[in-house]
């Protein structure tokens, strides 16, 4: 695996070729996150300074996983700082021609992207837009199920009470429509349930709500075909779900902390109906 | 010793035995009716209502036991060995459970929960679990859903159970 970092004007970009060992972590690590779909035809910009990271999978990968053999990690399309992080935790265990150099650039690199965190604006209570929320703020609440899972709420609060965050002693699960008039239609499909949430309130990514309605949520939509709908809530680090009267929980159906709704292993709701924001004023009964 | 010592001595050791025998009675009686809960966890079931714990968003399905399943519901039940084991609870998307709930005459809210080859028992706050092998008696309670269940369900869930653990 050959590793580009797009940091140069004038000068050769350095570049590592990296043990196997090194290729699959990155490859699981850039998969898990669902960088591989999200940034499969991404360029990196034209302008100076650390612009990206240009990986060049090795053959054995791209015959397994079907994948191109160049990927692009533009800095803007996700934090790079993590990534990062994780890399130098990574070649710390793993010997390789240049590593003490490696690890020096990745320290350099770190500490710029620190440095431009730091320099940019103060954190607000709301989180900067991202790919998955289009150009809106959101927020993210810490994931703490906690109270979900008290047996007086646990049996009737499903995962729409849990996407929209309105804990209550229903007397059934709460549905998508209710309590603005019209349940969503059986079966129900990814478009009936989006409108059936919209008109509870919601609104798609990129119909951005006002300060006011903060926390302003973002939810992705999974439909079970023909039989089921399921929402998952984004949290700081991870995604959070709840199966019907079943615990909260920031897992999949897999044990793996959900960092993708995507991609995580859903069991049958196999088909993905993208990312709504759930404002304050959401309504999930009447 | 007079012969009316020797007498009274004697009557004595009768109202001992006697109290001895009957105390064994009580005892023996008394282990038997603190048994007898575990080894028939209920001795009648009315209004028996099957759920089927499968979705996340909609309700889960569920349907009135047949009158006439009644019995067999007993019989299944009872057939069960007991288990020591506390099952884990199994959370994820998909199917999970099936459980019955109804009333006992004598003990009543009863709710029976099969999942993953065992069978889970709570009756006021208590709980029992039994081993059900192949996993037939929740097999055979998914199956008295059949026309209540839309066929799709129906062949996902006996399908689920059908897998090897």
């Amino acid at each position: 695996m050959q590793l580009t970092f797009d940091v140069f004007s004038g000068r050769t970009n350095p570049s590592w070729r990296l043990p196997p060992i090194i290729s699959r972590q990155l490859f699981d690590l850039v998969n898990d996150n669902g960088l591989l779909q999200r940034l499969s035809s991404a360029e990196i910009p034209v302008r100076l300074g650390y612009r990206g990271l240009q990986i060049v999978w090795p053959p054995e990968i791209v015959v397994k996983y079907r994948v191109t053999p160049l990927l692009n990690l533009p800095v803007e399309a996700f934090d790079h700082l993590v990534l990062f992080k994780e890399l130098a935790a990574i070649a710390r265990f793993v010997g390789f021609f240049g590593l003490d150099e490696f690890q020096r650039l990745v320290r350099l690199i770190i500490e710029l992207l620190q440095k431009r965190a730091a320099s940019s604006p103060p954190p607000s209570a709301s989180a900067p837009p991202g790919p998955q929320a289009g150009p809106c703020a959101f927020e993210m609440l810490p994931f703490d199920p906690a109270p979900w899972n008290d047996p007086a709420f646990k049996p009737t609060n499903n995962c729409y009470a849990y996407a929209a965050n309105k804990r209550a002693p229903y007397a059934s699960k709460p549905q998508p429509g209710t309590a603005t008039g019209t349940t969503c239609a059986f079966p129900p499909t990814g478009p009936d349930v989006r409108a059936a949430a919209k008109r509870d309130g919601a609104h798609d990514v990129g119909d951005c709500f006002p300060d006011s309605e903060a926390p302003r949520l973002l939810v992705a939509l999974v439909i079970w075909p023909g039989e089921d709908y399921h929402w998952y809530r984004k949290h700081p680090d991870c995604w959070g779900h709840k199966p019907g009267g079943t615990a909260a929980r920031n897992v999949d159906s897999s044990g793996v902390v959900i960092t993708n709704p995507e991609t995580c292993d859903r069991g049958p709701y196999t088909e993905f109906h993208g990312y709504m924001l759930m404002p304050k004023s959401q309504k999930v009964a009447a | 010793m007079s012969i009316l010592s020797r007498t009274l001595l004697g009557a004595n050791f009768m109202k001992v035995s006697l109290r001895v025998s009957l105390a064994i009675l009580f005892l023996t009686w008394g282990m038997h009716a603190m048994a007898a809960p575990n080894d028939k966890p209920v001795t009648a079931a009315s209004s028996v209502v099957v759920t089927l714990d499968v979705f996340s968003g909609r309700p889960n399905p569920t349907w009135p036991l047949a009158e006439g399943m009644t019995v067999e519901f007993l019989r299944r039940l009872h057939a069960l060995d007991s288990s020591k084991t506390t099952p884990r609870e199994f959370e994820d998307l998909g199917y999970r459970a099936v459980s019955a709930e109804f009333q006992d005459e004598t003990k009543g809210t009863v709710v029976v929960k099969a999942s993953r080859g065992v069978v889970t028992l709570n009756r006021a706050g208590q709980q029992f679990h039994y081993l059900d092998a192949d996993r037939q008696f929740e097999l055979w309670l998914v199956n008295t859903g059949g026309a209540h269940l839309t066929p799709d369900i129906l062949r996902y869930v006996t399908g689920e159970i059908a897998k090897p653990q």
